[in-house]
């Protein structure tokens, strides 16, 4: 379902009003809230509530998928052509679990990557939230509220440089 | 300081009955019949906890060199740790008189003469006494520099925890090899002295982690300890789960494919011989499997009680691995479990508690 949202975005030029404006922010909960700046701030995440990163569970099913396949390629290559080894049985878990092991490490790391680029949802053709000030000299933040939120938020706004608001469209 | 409750108030009663106990079961067992089944316990509960307690002033220097801040809250309770060491030296003085018993390269297993050259009983005592005493003078001098450098009265001793490590790593060797690998003197391993000083490093971030917890609960002040100490420990303790494995694996790996004759027989009794197969298993389980899986998540490192139950068993864990490794190269045919094997081992458990609460007199946590 698609419903219409207002989309409040707020820039700032100066760091400890932003701060001061998200410290304020952070009383609410359930906002859709993002944030730009330039550089890292570690004051934003500790102030904001975060939910935990969805990162985590590429990484383990890379891990395991990394397993099973570290497991199943040997096996199903000295099955397919049978080579005894320093007379050894052909399926050798004790020697097998090395590249487990190594497959594990890659897979997991791979599927770390691809978790980060899908949840930053990377690489994106349309910036809509963007603005480039916020890799200049800018700090911003913008928030999809309905009226009565936006009603309640926009005092928290007074010492923003500059304060746009219109509406979006936001699935439900 | 919080309301002591009844553990701590009579905590040098306790470990004092511990002690009495293990000392009467040591004297009683060396005067035996079968001395052998005391010495050899003797022998792993002296490894385990000389690691332990050397591991507390290791942790202070790795934190020290790698210039980490993190564990500030953790290395006060790592270094009062240290305090057990200039008793194991008078441990490994006592261990002197069972010597006959434990090395049986002194009279049951002939050695080339090439060999005896390095294992004879003066050497042996001479070099290890010599290394330990001088871990345990620099140990010592290290924190003690270390907290007057907190002060900000004199540098920081990065150097003097180079040269420790350094130390660590050699001295902890020749321990590993003369006090594990020369029970089967026809057995080697060169990967032997590194496994033993990362199971000492391992069993050393538990206990560690177990002080740290009832300190939090019942000793040190009220907001010393934080939830993300024992994030960071736990995640510590992850690594070394699966570091310490990766070494064991390293080690019956190449010898189970090369199946060397005089190698496999070190190998095939502990991983394939009734008992001590199944006490392997029980070592891997508790110290790589339940915190490979316990760990992982991130509930398991912040929650204190769920961690240091964890931290327990892999305390378990390493004493187990330590026995394996020890006991069946004295008798390999019997797994004794008795009265003996525990009152030695509460007796070691309640000297250790002992010393790292003289330790937390000694060098008392920050207010």
């Amino acid at each position: 379902m698609i419903s219409v949202k207002n989309r409040l975005k707020a820039v700032y030029n100066d760091y400890t009003k932003f701060i001061k404006a998200i410290d304020k922010l952070s009383g609410f909960v359930d906002l859709d809230i993002e944030v730009f700046s330039p550089m890292p701030l570690h004051e934003v995440f500790e102030l904001l509530p975060q939910k935990p990163s969805g990162v985590r569970w590429f990484t383990f099913s890379g891990a395991i998928l990394g397993i099973i396949i570290g497991f199943a390629f040997p096996i199903y290559t000295v099955l397919d052509w049978p080579l005894i080894t320093g007379g050894k049985p052909l399926v050798t878990v004790q020697a097998f679990i090395i590249i487990a092991f190594e497959l594990m490490i890659l897979f997991g790391a791979g599927f770390t990557l691809l978790g980060l680029l899908f949840h930053a949802k990377l690489p994106r053709q349309s910036l809509a939230n963007y603005d480039p000030k916020f890799s200049e000299n800018s700090f911003g933040m913008i928030i999809k509220a309905d009226d009565d939120e936006l009603e309640k938020l926009r005092p928290i706004f007074s010492e923003a440089d500059d304060v746009v608001v219109d509406t979006v469209e936001v699935d439900v | 300081m919080k309301e002591n409750n009844a553990l701590v108030k009579n905590i040098r009663i306790i470990t004092g009955a511990l002690i009495v106990a293990g000392i009467v079961f040591v004297v009683l067992g060396a005067r035996s019949n079968e001395p052998s089944r005391m010495w050899q316990i003797y022998l792993v509960n002296f490894l385990l906890w000389t690691g332990v307690a050397q591991a507390g002033a290791i942790f202070s220097a790795v934190l020290e060199i790698t210039n980490a801040r993190w564990g500030s809250r953790m290395r006060s309770v790592a270094e009062s740790l240290v305090s057990f060491l200039p008793v194991s030296i008078v441990l490994l003085l006592i261990m002197i008189i069972g010597s006959p018993h434990i090395f049986p390269w002194i009279s049951k297993v002939e050695i080339p003469a090439a060999k005896q050259i390095y294992l004879n009983l003066p050497f042996l005592y001479g070099r290890n006494l010599l290394g330990m005493g001088l871990l345990t003078f620099l140990s010592i001098v290290f924190i003690n520099k270390r907290r007057s450098a907190d002060t900000g009265l004199i540098e920081r001793p990065r150097k003097f925890a180079v040269v420790l490590l350094i130390l660590y790593a050699v001295i902890y060797t020749f321990v590993a090899f003369d006090f594990i690998m020369s029970l089967s003197p026809h057995w080697y391993s060169t990967i032997m002295g590194m496994h033993f000083f990362t199971a000492c490093f391992y069993t050393g971030l538990s206990v560690i982690l177990m002080s740290a917890v009832f300190g939090r609960w019942h000793l040190f002040p009220a907001d010393f300890m934080r939830d993300k100490d024992f994030h960071d420990l736990g995640k510590l303790l992850f690594g070394f789960a699966i570091f310490w494995m990766s070494l064991v694996w390293s080690q019956f790996l190449v010898i189970w494919y090369g199946n060397m004759p005089e190698e496999t027989e070190f190998l095939h009794l502990r991983f394939y011989e009734h008992p001590w197969q199944t006490m392997t298993w029980s070592f891997i389980i508790l110290g790589f499997f339940v915190p490979l899986i316990i760990l992982l998540n991130k509930k398991g490192k912040t929650n204190q009680i769920v961690s240091s139950i964890v931290a327990t068993l892999i305390l378990l864990g390493s004493f187990v691995h330590l026995y394996v490794l020890v006991v069946p190269s004295i008798t390999p045919h019997h797994l004794y479990i008795g009265i003996q094997e525990f009152a030695v081992s509460l007796g070691f458990i309640g000297l250790f508690i002992l010393s790292h609460d003289v330790g937390l007199k000694y060098w008392p946590i920050p207010d």
